[in-house]
């Protein structure tokens, strides 16, 4: 049973505002549908430049540039009249470092929904349990609703951030390095929470860590200055990669 | 889950109006800039002429006559003014910056001087009017006051040259044997400046005190001196304080004594933002006028005498322009064009130092 | 060398030197306080505390003095200057902070900072010429015609629009500590770390967004600091506000009337007291005024220093 297609990049470059050179030159992937890829290479090498891509965020500062396409479920979210907040509804994202808001653990989560116009209070309820149980935070605070959210540890705010982008029941999440400002022990169970999510999300994750990429992707991709050296299902990648370059990173040589 | 167009299209509709109100905003702002210094410029430029700075004020109500007692006298106030604060600014940013950095009492001192910034103005004027200008008894305690912190300052300024020319002139020619002979020359630099300062003293004492009774130019220059030291502690705290604690551990390694290390290293460091917050607050206290109004006063006459009441020109818009007189209202005028665009002047420059400085 | 043992004279000199300067500063805050009470004391043995804050006759001949009508327009004029500064000035930082194109930031800024460094005399001689009229002739008759006409709000806007009023001394106030207000706002509002305004764009936040829910929450403390900072400051001016407001020491209810602040008292009248208790009368409004804006600016510091601390982790 072949694994089915939701976003594709087609030709795919990308300049920084100001810069003559692309960040990434003509990258072709493919995201399969409730898989996890990672995408992996050395500092610079554009992982987190594409990732950024998925959701436009580059789009907040002026002067950045595309050429080609990139399709989520068959239409290119590159056009200029695709509606940002609507990707963002289809879309979303957990960054590097916890984010969260100057406001209660509740309010946290509900934003997204506020953002879309739910106001009643039993739905908001609901939906922001739902998503505390999916991000494995429910039991920790579950009789702390009210307190600020800052109160919380880089583990847990990690996993409240986490909810919060679920709460708005993506297709699509963005991981980037989400571990990287985390310990040991949180670090795994946010790993856990990745591979335990894919059941209901499509996932893909920038790492640095290639241990991890190895654990909880599916399919991983090896970037190298700006462009796309190889993809294919992580296994592969890990134990024989098609390109001397992939071999040489994993097994690090370098990087 | 289903996306709610309607109610994201309200969202984007409330963004685009909020963030034009604060780009209205903004534009006010510069409309009122625009305004005010355009009526300046407007008001001001007719009634430039030479004869405001050569000539004095003719008798009121008669047209003619200058200015030049005005900007004398405030070059004098402001130049007295930055001689008494700004040593004691940065002496006092030096002391809670180095020697007693992290102490409660540095803390305290910072945190006063802050309080001390915002006291108003015109409260100022009113205290030095009670130190300096309203007699107590028979003795001018604030008159005693004033003139040992001006010898003070005077030969703290001596000292300073006396010890430039001994270390970079004297030294270099005249090679002396040993260790000793040059610490006796220190020593002897020292000494020569505190007799030097308590001979000013002394000297001072009679010339000043008993003719410093009611307004006089030196309780100005000391109220706009006492706006002035708080702004100058707080820049030389806080750009002392930018300067890495290695490069201070680089020249204790070397031997150096914590003065010399201030001297000559961290100081230099941290000059161009001394410089800066030193010119901008000389920028800041040439425009003021309440700290003027009760201890320098005014003066129709021309005098560089800071004994007695002495003309400024803050003071004198003041007057002129709630005056009865048109020729009044026109100088006030033009001094406010003078006095604004100097300090206006001033205060770009300043702030283009510290761009260029800290960006290049 | 062995300098290392003996502590060198140049350090013990210079220390002390510089010990005597901090000192000294923190001896002047001290002395203010002392020598103010000491001025105001005739006063307030003959008037006491509580009775000339709400005694509102002025009489220099009968030798009677209350500052119930320099309170009044001092807390009049800072509270309606403030009202009308802080919409503006907050649209002004976030204008700076997140609207504006890079380009315009710096020159908008300038200007903004330019407007703070202009002679507070200079506000006052503009409000004098230029402003007063425009009040007297067109926008306050106009405010007269329609606001003054709703039952209870048009008590505020009776009598005749001389131009020298509360109304005109507010405004031009309010345009004086605009830029104070702007510039700390502006930079409270930086800090918010680009990560957290990138996560609620991530959700689908619009602009205004970011900034109503997560900028100007992050930035709150900075913002009251300022605001209080410029409280302060409004508490304390004179000459912006001495050549509009007349001298009045009267309270009133309309804001087009003349009245008194503590600081235009003092400007005018303090070289004029030809008698002991009138003189104190008078260092007893500096001292009230000295009590409240030390107040106030420990409240602003206090702001001020938890955003220092809250932002070093």
């Amino acid at each position: 049973m072949a694994d089915k297609e939701k976003i594709k990049v087609k030709n795919f470059y990308f300049w920084y505002a100001g810069s003559k050179d692309p960040a990434l030159k003509n990258i072709n992937i493919s995201v399969y549908e409730k898989k996890v890829t990672a995408l992996i290479g050395p500092s610079g090498c554009g992982k987190t430049t594409l990732l950024r891509s998925f959701n436009r965020m580059h789009d907040l500062y002026p002067g950045n540039r595309y050429k080609g396409e990139i399709l989520l479920d068959g239409e290119n979210i590159l056009k200029d009249d695709y509606d940002l907040i609507k990707l963002r509804s289809k879309v979303g994202m957990v960054f590097q470092k916890p984010t969260p808001f100057p406001m209660s653990i509740f309010d946290n989560v509900a934003y997204g929904l506020k953002l879309r116009g739910i106001k009643d209070r039993k739905i908001l309820e609901e939906r922001v349990e739902k998503a505390l149980k999916q991000a494995a935070l429910w039991e920790e605070v579950k009789d702390r609703l009210k307190s600020p959210a800052s109160g919380l540890s880089g583990g847990q705010q990690q996993r409240l951030v986490i909810a919060r982008a679920l709460a708005v029941e993506p297709e699509v999440l963005l991981f980037d390095e989400p571990t990287s400002a985390l310990d040991p022990i949180s670090t795994s169970k946010i790993e856990e929470l990745v591979v335990s999510l894919k059941k209901s999300v499509t996932i893909i994750i920038v790492t640095h860590n290639m241990q991890q990429a190895a654990r909880v992707s599916d399919y991983t991709a090896f970037m190298y200055l700006g462009e796309l050296i190889e993809f294919d299902k992580t296994d592969i990648i890990f134990t024989a990669p098609k390109e001397k370059l992939t071999e040489d990173y994993v097994s690090g040589r370098f990087g | 889950m289903r996306y709610e167009e309607k109610y994201v299209k309200k969202r984007k509709i409330i963004s685009f109006i909020a963030l034009s109100l604060s780009t209205a905003a903004a534009f006010l702002g510069l409309f009122w800039l625009g305004f005010i210094l355009f009526d300046v410029l407007r008001h001001g430029i007719s009634g430039l002429s030479l004869e405001l700075f050569t000539e004095d004020p003719a008798p009121p109500g008669i047209p003619g006559g200058g200015l030049r007692n005005a900007f004398v006298g405030q070059l004098e106030i402001v130049f007295f003014a930055v001689i008494i604060g700004v040593p004691i600014g940065i002496l006092s940013g030096i002391f809670i910056a180095e020697y007693a950095r992290g102490t409660k009492f540095a803390r305290t001192v910072s945190i006063l001087s802050d309080i001390m910034v915002s006291v108003p103005s015109i409260v100022v004027g009113t205290f030095i009017y009670a130190i300096l200008v309203k007699p107590i008894g028979h003795i001018n305690l604030g008159g005693v006051l004033a003139v040992g912190f001006l010898s003070a300052m005077l030969s703290l300024v001596f000292g300073s040259i006396l010890n430039f020319f001994v270390t970079n002139i004297l030294l270099k020619l005249i090679k002396l044997s040993s260790e000793n002979a040059v610490r006796l020359l220190n020593l002897a630099t020292t000494t020569t400046t505190i007799l030097f300062g308590i001979f000013l003293f002394v000297y001072l004492l009679p010339k000043l005190v008993d003719k410093i009774q009611g307004f006089n130019g030196w309780a100005g220059a000391a109220a706009l001196a006492f706006i002035m030291i708080p702004v100058v502690l707080r820049t030389t705290e806080d750009m002392l304080s930018l300067v890495p604690w290695s490069l201070r551990e680089a020249a204790f390694a070397l031997g150096a004594s914590y003065y010399n290390v201030i001297k000559d290293i961290v100081i230099r460091a941290a000059m161009t933002g001394i410089f800066t917050g030193i010119i901008l607050a000389i920028s800041r206290v040439a425009g003021e006028t309440a700290p003027l109004l009760f201890t320098s006063f005014n003066n129709s006459y021309f005098t560089t005498n800071m004994n007695e009441p002495i003309s400024s020109l803050t003071v004198t818009i003041f007057v002129y322009a709630t005056g009865p007189y048109e020729d009044w209202h026109a100088k006030a005028w033009a001094a406010s064009f003078v006095i604004t665009f100097f300090i206006l002047f001033v205060t770009v420059v300043a702030r283009y130092i510290i761009h260029l400085k800290y960006k290049g | 060398m062995n300098k290392v043992k003996k502590l060198p004279l140049k350090d013990i000199f210079f220390g002390i030197i510089s010990f005597s300067a901090s000192f000294l500063v923190l001896t002047l805050i001290f002395s203010v306080i002392v020598v103010l009470y000491k001025e105001s004391s005739l006063a307030i043995h003959k008037f006491g505390i509580i009775n000339f804050i709400f005694t509102e006759e002025w009489d220099p001949v009968k030798q009677v003095f209350g500052a119930a009508a320099p309170l009044f327009g001092t807390v009049v004029i800072t509270i309606l200057s403030l009202t009308l500064a802080v919409p503006v000035a907050l649209g002004i930082a976030i204008f700076l902070s997140e609207v504006s194109p890079h380009i315009l930031k710096t020159p908008v800024g300038i200007a903004i900072e330019m407007l703070a460094a202009i002679p507070s005399i200079i506000y006052g001689m503009w409000g004098l010429f230029t402003l007063a009229p425009i009040m007297s002739e067109y926008i306050e008759p106009a405010i007269q015609k329609t606001l003054g006409q709703i039952p209870l709000i048009g008590k505020l806007f009776e009598g005749t629009p001389q131009g020298i009023d509360l109304f005109t001394a507010s405004v031009v106030l309010s345009i004086m500590i605009i830029p104070f207000i702007a510039s700390i706002s502006r930079d409270s509002l930086n800090l918010t770390p680009d990560l957290m305004k990138e996560s609620a764009y991530a959700l689908g936040a619009t602009k205004w967004d970011v900034i109503k829910d997560v900028m100007i929450p992050y930035a709150k403390l900075g913002i009251y600091g300022g605001i209080v900072l410029a409280l302060g400051r409004a508490l304390g001016e004179t000459m912006a506000v001495a050549f509009v407001l007349g001298n009045r020491h009267e309270i009133t209810t309309s804001l087009f009337d003349a009245a008194a602040t503590i600081t235009v008292t003092l400007a005018n009248e303090f070289t004029e007291a030809d008698s002991d208790i009138y003189l104190s009368s008078l260092f007893y409004l500096a001292l009230i005024l000295f009590v409240l804006s030390f107040i106030i600016l420990a409240v602003a510091k206090l702001f001020l220093l938890k955003v220092e601390r809250g932002y070093s982790r």
